[in-house]
């Protein structure tokens, strides 16, 4: 059984959401940020920093610090702490500063 | 471009009781909040996915939040809310850039009413950036909002009241806490008692969270404070020990080790003045509220006509003075459109003020406790890291120094410090502090790492298909 910190009780969440996280499937909450669905799941290591390489993961939780970005659905540099997780999402831990994989606009 | 009225930037308390008031007295009014919905930090409401099922267990914040929530809604139609905008730059005085989502758009206020908030203080000392260590906000984000233990085993650090809310809130959530480490003294001391008199609300609320820890068994160390935290991949263990009483500075050689996998810091708050500043509103430098201010009146009028700014994000003082001044803005701000006369307008603040007035002498308890010291830019050594974003070490600020460097935006061009994603929010209060004790300069002197446009994240495409749209019109 896969870890889940959530805590029951008081609040009912919303439906269940697929996302991926690198070729792991995660079940996340509608509502839920990205950002909570990794940490619900004990991920803490959101990306490896560019100039000295050390893990990060979340240290604001209020979208200032920019510590928890990571590479979505091909987009890197992308808040985790202020991006609601949708169904079928592909959430890349990000090395660096990431690599767009997306048409840029 | 679209002009209105009034536009309020902020739906937390401040920023929710500025709309009220202004809504109440007919003033046609916009709030602008980033949240999915109004509430701020203090008063966040769940995801609109999640459905509440136990509100009474859920705390007076809580409920106070739904309270606010609900008066904004009955003003409506005057008072429009949006959520999920971003403010992302104020120029000429008044007009305002918004983002949400991929779209950009313009917005003249003929008044302002800036609730920007506060962001927690960022204090480095070696290992801050492992993952593992959270603001005191951010894990009462993870814990009270979206119901997720950011851990299993905590160590709770820092000053000021709200380490025991969290640790409170921890434990509840089934968080074993270790134990909570206030840098300063104890909070409330006998002398002071008769400053508190008359506030049975928050004394009984500290009392509430003091016994809460008691009976937990939680240790509460006071003159204590965290010293380094290590871990390969994330926190394993920490550091920490006693801080001289007057200036906290660390006494490293007693220091004791917990092995936590979780580490909560709050060393108070900053206000967010990005917005206040892009306005052009001129701020002065007060150590008791988190720093740099906006210069306000007792109307909360900025120096720039039209704008005002409220609660935390002009001097931190808590919810209750947030909800009072954001009153006697809105309330101000309908007067000066002409929807009050003086007299009526008068007579609203009349209770704001009073209120106020009352807590003023909790405000002097309570500046005196969050009130930083000196002896925490110790903490860090000359490998750590002081700006989390641009990974600068303090070693190359102790350089740039060296060299000649004598405030923070040459010791940013120097080192980088702050040019990095986070516009140096994180790293600012902190090294300009550092440089007014190393360099003996005073904070106007050292000054500030200047806010940028857009202060929020936007794509150029974003920006760029705004400027399209509007040149077809």
């Amino acid at each position: 059984m896969a870890q889940d910190l959530r805590v029951p009780g008081l609040v009912a969440r919303g439906r269940p959401v697929e996302i991926l996280v690198g070729d792991r499937a995660l079940t996340a909450f509608e509502g839920e940020t990205v950002a909570v669905a990794l940490l619900a799941a004990g991920i803490r290591h959101f990306r490896t920093s560019p100039v000295l390489g050390e893990p990060r993961g979340p240290y604001c939780g209020m979208g200032i610090c920019f510590d928890c970005v990571l590479t979505i659905d091909g987009i890197p540099g992308v808040r985790a702490c202020q991006t609601k997780v949708r169904p079928g999402m592909r959430v890349e831990i990000q090395a660096a500063h990431g690599r767009w994989e997306v048409e840029q606009r | 471009m679209i002009t209105k009225p009034l536009v309020v930037v902020g739906g937390g308390p401040a920023g929710m009781a500025a709309a009220i008031e202004a809504g109440r007295a007919g003033l046609q009014c916009l709030l602008l909040d980033e949240a999915p919905a109004p509430g701020g930090q203090i008063y966040r409401a769940f995801p609109q996915d999640f459905r509440v099922e136990g509100p009474l267990g859920l705390g007076k914040d809580f409920v106070n939040g739904e309270a606010l929530r609900e008066q904004l809604k009955a003003t409506a139609p005057a008072v429009e809310t949006r959520s999920d905008v971003a403010v992302v730059n104020v120029s000429r005085g008044r007009e305002l850039l918004w983002a949400s989502g991929g779209a950009t758009g313009s917005i003249c206020a003929e008044q302002l009413i800036l609730a920007t908030g506060a962001r927690d203080r960022a204090v480095p000392f070696p290992g801050w950036t492992l993952p593992g260590v959270l603001t005191a906000g951010g894990a009462q984000v993870m814990v009270k909002t979206y119901r997720v233990k950011p851990g299993s085993r905590a160590l709770v650090a820092g000053t000021g009241p709200l380490l025991l809310v969290v640790a409170n809130q921890l434990h509840q959530a089934g968080v074993e806490v270790a134990a909570v480490l206030e840098a300063g003294r104890p909070w409330i001391s006998l002398s002071e008692l008769p400053k508190l008199w008359g506030e049975w609300g928050l004394l009984r609320d500290a009392w509430t969270y003091w016994r809460g820890l008691q009976s937990a068994g939680i240790p509460l160390h006071f003159n204590h404070t965290v010293f380094e935290a290590r871990g390969k991949d994330q926190v394993e263990t920490v550091l920490y020990g006693p801080v001289d009483p007057v200036r906290w500075h660390p006494q490293k050689t007693a220091a004791q080790k917990v092995d936590v996998d979780l580490l909560v810091v709050g060393f108070g708050f900053v206000p967010n003045t990005e917005l206040g500043y892009l306005a052009g509103c001129g701020h002065e430098y007060d150590d008791k509220v988190g720093g740099w201010i906006p210069i306000r009146d007792e109307r909360m009028r900025t120096t720039v006509p039209g704008v005002y700014s409220v609660g935390d994000g002009a001097g931190v003082a808590g919810v209750l003075v947030a909800v009072e001044e954001g009153r006697i803005a809105g309330i101000t701000a309908a007067e000066q459109a002409g929807l009050l006369s003086p007299i009526d307008a008068a007579d609203r603040r009349e209770p704001a003020e009073a209120r106020l007035k009352s807590l003023q002498s909790v405000r002097e308890v309570l500046d005196d406790i969050s009130r930083i010291r000196e002896g925490l830019l110790d903490l860090a050594t000359p490998s750590t890291l002081v700006c989390r974003c641009e990974e600068v070490r303090l070693s190359a600020v102790q350089r740039a120094i060296d060299e000649g460097c004598k405030d923070l935006q040459s010791t940013k061009l120097f080192t980088r410090l702050g040019m990095g994603a986070c516009q140096g929010r994180s790293c600012e209060p902190h090294l300009g502090a550092y440089l007014c004790q190393h360099l003996k300069r005073a904070p106007a002197a050292v000054g500030r790492i200047n806010p940028q446009p857009p202060v929020r994240p936007v794509t150029f495409g974003t920006l760029a298909a705004a400027q399209e749209t509007a040149e077809e019109r």
